[in-house]
C-alpha cells in the first residue's frame, strides 16, 4: 500500500517530475496539477501526492485559491480511509483572510464541517451511518455539486467498508454486508460480491470472504536472533564464580 | 559576515529585520556563488567556517523567519510607520525566499546523492573512503563546507516545512538523510536539540505511531546520556543544558502521547522500560487521563500537544501592501478576521487533527482490547455487555436497541482491527498487531496475540500450545506466565518455566525440552541480570 501511495502507477513521469521536484513551488504549473486532478477524478484514480502540491501551492500563492479544486481534493482523500491522507489535506488549509475577489462566498466553510464529519463516521467505521449521513437532505448540496462529478465516488467508499470487513471477518451475514455496503438489494449485493470473488453459502445468508493475510489466525512471532553463543560468554562467567 | 547577527533575540526594531534579511542573502548568495577549489580560475581560495557556524547560520534565518511571521501575523498592535515598511517589504522573509535559499543549498552541495552513495558502497562493502566518494559527485560535495551546510539545510528544510504544517513534504526531504545519520550527527553537535521538537509530532500523523515511538526512544536515550554528562567538558554553558533539558521534557511528553495512543500489548510498545517509567513520573497524570478515554483524555491530549509543538506559523502575510484589505481586516471584529473555518475556534488548526485521530483511536479499545486478552473466543453478546454497550440484565435484551448495541460492538472491533495495523515508514510491512477473527455464525470471535520478539516468548507460546492440549485447566497459569514475562518479572517466570519443562507431564516433549531448556536458562541469566538466578537456571538445566 506504501509504495503505490508515494508513486501510483497511473502517474505520469510529468506529474512525477512536478511533485517530487522543486517545482512543485511554481505557482504557474497549478493549471497541470489542477488538470490532473480532475482526470483522477473522471478515471477513478487516486495520487495524494500530487493533490497535496496543488494544496502547498494554494498555501503559498492565495490568489490562486479555488474552493472547488479544494473540496474535490477533501472527497477523493475520502476514499483512501483510514490512511490519514484526509488530515493531511487539511493541515496544509491553513488561515486565510476572507476572500473578496471571489464572485460567490466560499463555499468550504460550510462543507468543511461536513466532510469532517462524513471522514469520521468512515474512520470509526461506522459504515451504516455514514451511508444515512451521506443520503440526508442536509447534504444535498454535497451531493449534487460534487460528489455526483467524481467517479465512483460510492465505490471508493465502499472500498474502504470492504478493506475493513476483509481484515475482521471471515464470514459475515448478508444484511450487515448490505447495510455497510448500502447495496439493499440482494442482486445487487450479489453482483458487487462475485466482482470481488467471494462466494455466498448455499443458503445465500452468508458471505465467505477468502483467507487474507489479516483475518487468519495465527500466531504472529516477531523474531529476535540472540543466538546461545552470543551468551556464551555471560554463562561461563556466572558459572566460574559459582 | 559584520552585520549578521547571530543572536537576534531582540527584534524590536523592524529595520533590524529586513537588514538581517538582506545580510542573509548576501551571505548565502556568496556561498552559493563562489567557486570551488577546482574551478578556481581567481586564486580565491576556497570558503571555510566552523561548522558550528554553519549550523548557527542556518539556524538563525530559519529562527528569524519563524519570529518575523508570527510577529506579522498579528494585525493590530502596529504602528503607522511599521505598517508601510511591511506594505513595501512583501516579498522580504516570504516562504518562498527561505525555501529559494535551503533548496538550491540542498542541491549544489548534492547531500542527498552523496548520501545514497555512500550508502551503496557500504552496501557493496567498497573500499573508496568517504572523501572519494564526495570527489566523485562534485567539486562542491568535495567541500566540507558544502557538505556540512547541506546537511543543517535538510533538517532547516524540515523544520519550515513542519512549521507550516505540511507534515508529508517534512519526512521526505529526511528520505535520504534518515534518523540514524541524523542522531549521530546531532549528538555531536548539540545544538540541534533546539531542532528536535519540530519533527516528532509529523510522525503521529502519518499513522507511523510504533515508528514514532521508537525513534522517541532512542532519542530520549541520547538526552538522558547527556543529561548524565553535565559538569563534564563541552557543557559548561548553563543555557546549553537548560536547552536540553527542555526539549527532553518535551519529548518525553510526546513518548506519552505515542504511548497512550498505541494499543497497549502491541509489539514495540514495552521497547523501554526506563523511558516508560520516566514517563509515568513526569506525565502520569495526563497520562492516566488519555488512557481513560472519554473528554478528559481530549483535553489531556491538547494540553500536552499545545506544549509539544512548535509554534505553527501562516505561509503567507496579511495584505500589507493592500491598504484597503488591511482596513477591513482591522475594521472587522476577530472572529471574521480570523480565518472563517471551524478550525479558527483553535489556535493552530492541528489541534482538531490530532484530536480526531486520539478520539478514534482511544475511546473504548483500551478496555476492549483487556477483554481479548483474557479470552480466547467470546460472543459478541458478552462483548457488548462488557462495554457497556447495553445493559445484560435488562429484560428485554432481544429489542431493536440491543441489536444495535451489538452493531456497535462489531463496528468497534473493526476499528480496533484497523488501528492495530500500522505501516512502517517506507516499505509496506506489516508491524504485527492483534489477530482477531469473527465468524458471523455463532457470533464467536477468535482472539489470538501476536506474541512479540523474543525467543523465551516463542518458546513460552510454543509450552502454551502443548499445554493446552494436555491440561486445559492448566491454561489460566501459563497464561500467567506469559504475562508476568511481559510484565519484566521475568526470570522467575522462567524459572517457573523450567520447572515445568522438567515436570513429567512434559515426557512426551522431552527431547524438545532439552533443546530448549539450555537456551532459556541463558536468556534468564542475562534478563534478570542477577547472577544467582542464572546459576540456578543453569543448575536447573543440568538436571535435565
Amino acid at each position: 500500500m506504501a509504495t503505490s501511495w508515494i508513486s501510483p502507477p497511473t502517474r505520469t513521469e510529468l506529474i512525477e517530475n512536478l511533485v517530487s521536484g522543486v517545482d512543485r513551488y511554481n505557482p504557474s504549473n497549478v493549471g497541470i496539477l489542477e488538470d490532473y486532478l480532475y482526470h483522477q477524478i473522471r478515471s477513478q484514480e487516486y495520487d495524494c501526492l500530487a493533490n497535496l502540491a496543488i494544496l502547498k501551492l494554494y498555501q503559498f500563492n492565495p490568489d490562486l485559491y479555488n474552493p472547488d479544486v479544494a473540496i474535490n481534493i477533501l472527497i477523493k482523500a475520502l476514499g483512501a480511509c483510514p490512511l490519514p491522507d484526509f488530515n493531511l489535506c487539511i493541515s496544509l488549509l491553513d488561515e486565510r483572510p476572507p476572500n473578496a475577489s471571489l464572485d460567490e462566498p466560499d463555499p468550504l466553510p460550510s462543507l468543511l464541517p461536513v466532510l469532517h464529519g462524513l471522514h469520521h463516521l468512515l474512520y470509526r467505521c461506522r459504515f451504516p451511518a455514514f451511508w444515512r449521513a451521506y443520503r440526508s437532505e442536509q447534504l444535498d448540496t454535497l451531493r449534487d455539486n460534487y460528489t455526483v462529478e467524481c467517479a465512483g465516488f460510492e465505490d471508493s467508499i465502499r472500498d474502504v467498508v470492504i478493506r475493513a470487513v476483509k481484515s475482521t471477518f471471515t464470514r459475515i451475514g448478508t444484511d450487515r454486508l448490505g447495510t455497510y455496503l448500502d447495496l439493499h438489494s440482494p442482486e445487487s449485493l450479489k453482483v458487487y460480491i462475485d466482482k470481488l470473488g467471494w462466494t455466498l453459502n448455499s443458503e445465500g445468508t452468508v458471505v465467505n470472504i477468502p483467507p487474507n493475510p489479516d483475518n487468519q489466525i495465527e500466531a504472529i512471532v516477531v523474531q529476535e536472533n540472540i543466538k546461545l553463543p552470543q551468551l556464551s560468554k555471560v554463562i561461563s562467567q556466572a558459572a566460574v564464580k559459582a | 559576515m559584520v552585520g549578521f547577527s547571530l543572536a537576534l533575540n531582540v527584534l524590536d526594531i523592524i529595520d533590524d529585520r529586513f537588514h538581517s534579511y538582506e545580510n542573509s542573502c548576501e551571505l548565502f548568495n556568496y556561498l552559493l556563488n563562489s567557486p570551488s577549489s577546482t574551478e578556481d580560475d581567481s586564486g580565491e581560495p576556497a570558503p571555510v567556517l566552523p561548522e558550528q557556524w554553519l549550523w548557527d547560520i542556518i539556524d538563525d534565518f530559519i529562527y528569524q523567519f519563524q519570529v518575523l511571521c508570527s510577529w506579522r501575523s498579528k494585525i493590530k498592535s502596529k504602528s503607522d510607520d511599521e505598517l508601510m515598511m511591511l506594505a513595501d517589504g512583501t516579498g522580504v522573509w516570504s516562504s518562498y525566499s527561505v525555501l529559494n535559499v535551503l533548496y538550491p543549498l540542498i542541491q549544489k552541495s548534492k547531500i542527498n546523492e552523496y548520501i545514497l552513495a555512500l550508502k551503496e558502497e557500504q552496501v557493496k562493502g567498497g573500499s573508496r573512503t568517504a572523501e572519494e566518494i564526495a570527489n566523485s559527485i562534485s567539486p562542491y560535495t568535495a567541500l566540507p563546507l558544502y557538505r556540512t551546510l547541506g546537511y543543517f539545510s535538510v533538517l532547516g528544510l524540515l523544520r519550515v516545512h513542519v512549521l507550516l504544517g505540511d507534515f508529508t513534504l517534512g519526512l521526505k526531504v529526511m528520505d535520504q538523510i534518515g534518523e540514524f545519520r541524523w542522531l549521530r550527527l546531532w549528538c555531536q553537535i548539540q545544538q540541534i536539540i533546539s531542532y528536535r521538537p519540530p519533527s516528532p509530532p509529523s510522525n503521529p500523523y502519518l499513522n507511523t505511531l510504533l515508528y514514532a515511538i521508537r525513534t522517541f526512544v532512542t532519542v530520549l536515550n541520547s538526552f538522558q546520556r547527556m543529561q548524565r554528562m553535565h559538569g563534564y567538558a563541552g557543557y559548561e554553558r548553563m543555557d546549553q543544558y537548560d536547552q536540553i533539558a527542555k526539549t527532553a521534557d518535551r519529548t518525553l511528553a510526546l513518548y506519552a502521547m505515542c504511548h497512550s495512543l498505541v494499543l497497549p500489548g502491541s509489539p514495540f510498545t514495552r521497547l523501554d522500560d526506563t523511558i516508560t517509567n520516566t514517563a509515568k513520573e513526569r506525565y502520569g497524570e495526563q497520562m492516566g487521563r488519555m488512557s481513560k478515554g472519554e473528554s478528559d483524555a481530549l483535553v489531556a491530549f491538547e494540553e500536552l500537544f499545545l506544549y509539544t509543538c512548535p509554534k505553527f506559523i501562516n505561509a503567507n502575510s496579511p495584505p500589507y501592501d493592500d491598504p484597503e484589505a488591511i482596513a477591513l481586516m482591522l475594521s472587522a471584529d476577530q472572529e471574521s478576521a480570523r480565518f472563517v473555518c471551524f478550525l479558527a475556534a483553535h489556535h493552530y488548526p492541528q489541534i482538531p487533527l490530532i484530536v480526531t485521530s486520539v478520539s478514534s483511536s482511544c475511546p473504548q479499545l483500551h478496555s476492549l482490547r483487556s477483554f481479548l486478552h483474557l479470552y480466547t473466543s467470546l460472543t459478541t453478546e458478552k462483548l457488548t455487555s462488557f462495554l457497556d454497550l447495553a445493559k445484560i440484565g435488562e429484560a428485554d435484551r432481544e429489542s431493536v436497541e440491543g441489536t444495535e448495541a451489538e452493531e456497535e460492538a462489531i463496528q468497534e472491533m473493526m476499528v480496533f482491527k484497523q488501528s492495530s495495523k500500522s505501516l512502517s515508514r517506507m516499505v509496506p510491512a506489516r508491524l504485527g498487531g492483534q489477530q482477531l477473527i469473527q465468524h458471523c455464525h455463532p457470533r464467536v470471535k477468535h482472539i489470538i496475540d501476536s506474541t512479540s520478539s523474543s525467543r523465551w516468548m516463542r518458546a513460552m507460546a510454543l509450552m502454551t500450545v502443548f499445554y493446552e492440549e494436555k491440561e486445559s485447566r492448566s491454561k489460566l497459569p501459563m497464561k500467567l506466565y506469559l504475562y508476568s514475562v511481559t510484565n519484566r518479572n521475568v526470570s522467575s517466570s522462567l524459572l517457573h518455566l523450567l520447572q515445568i519443562y522438567c515436570s513429567p507431564h512434559s515426557e512426551k516433549h522431552c527431547s524438545f525440552a532439552l533443546e530448549k531448556a539450555s537456551e532459556v536458562a541463558a536468556i534468564a541469566a542475562v534478563a534478570s541480570g542477577s547472577q544467582d538466578a542464572a546459576v540456578a537456571a543453569l543448575a536447573e538445566a543440568m538436571r535435565l
